[in-house]
């Protein structure tokens, strides 16, 4: 079975790729297809708390493992970068795994296809 | 040749660019070449987010870039790829398929062969069979 890692790389607000990614990445396991989603750049703002922002899409975000969704990894260094603290609600649903460099080479490593949004 | 195991990789390339930005649809053109050159396929090509705006038919090219109907009308005659377009995808950016312009009373879709009109669905189904996915 084929894994795809899907890579959320910019923020909801500007574009529609948050949102387009997500119903790629939903529609995935529905075919059999094994997923992993890896929160990274300015995606990383996808995870913040929606009750600071207008933005409804960290909830929609929350489906996730309903879906088959069980691999959910955050670029550490993002986080930091961007001074992000992902919203707690988030964190416990979809159990967040942080990644270094490291971790997430060897995430790209592990995986037979990415697709970046 | 009995006996002799050929190994032909299969690609299946995702496009989520419009047809106006920058040079993606000269590599992603070339790239296809590239590919049956070397002796392998393309099982087919999702357009899928802005991607969607290559199956357009009423896009118009200014002069000086790529007609984007025209080179995937060859790719089309030459390799016989399905070129498959999502259409809730392509609805939701204004670009209606034969269904949705029916709905909406219209006379006309946007989206014509080479394209065809499906989804997410058919890309997963055929992606089983992918060795490589390549997105532009």
């Amino acid at each position: 079975m084929s894994k795809l890692l899907i890579r959320f790389s910019q923020s909801p607000f500007g574009n529609a790729l948050a949102q387009d990614g997500l119903d790629f990445a939903l529609a995935a396991t529905n075919y059999g297809h094994e997923v992993a989603v890896l929160f990274e750049g300015d995606g990383v703002f996808q995870l913040m708390d929606s009750k600071n922002h207008p933005s409804t899409f960290a909830k929609r975000l929350s489906v996730m493992p309903m879906f088959d969704i069980e691999e959910c990894y955050v670029c550490m260094k993002s986080l930091e970068n961007l001074n992000v603290s992902p919203s707690e609600k988030l964190l416990q649903s979809l159990e967040l795994q942080q990644l270094d460099t490291l971790g997430k080479l060897d995430l790209f490593e592990s995986v037979t296809h990415t697709v970046t949004f | 040749m009995r006996g002799v195991f050929v190994f032909m990789a299969k690609y299946s390339i995702v496009i989520t660019s419009t047809p106006d930005s920058g040079d993606a649809l000269a590599r992603v053109l070339r790239f296809i070449d590239g590919v049956y050159d070397n002796g392998d396929e393309v099982s087919n090509v999702f357009f899928f987010h802005q991607g969607v705006h290559h199956a357009n038919r009423f896009f118009v090219p200014m002069g000086n870039s790529i007609n984007a109907l025209a080179s995937w009308t060859s790719v089309k005659t030459k390799y016989a790829i399905p070129l498959i377009v999502c259409t809730t995808a392509a609805n939701k950016r204004g670009i209606l398929d034969d269904e949705e312009a029916k709905s909406l009373g219209e006379t006309q879709s946007h989206i014509a062969p080479p394209f065809n009109q499906s989804g997410l669905g058919e890309f997963f189904t055929l992606l089983h069979d992918c060795d490589h996915v390549v997105q532009f």
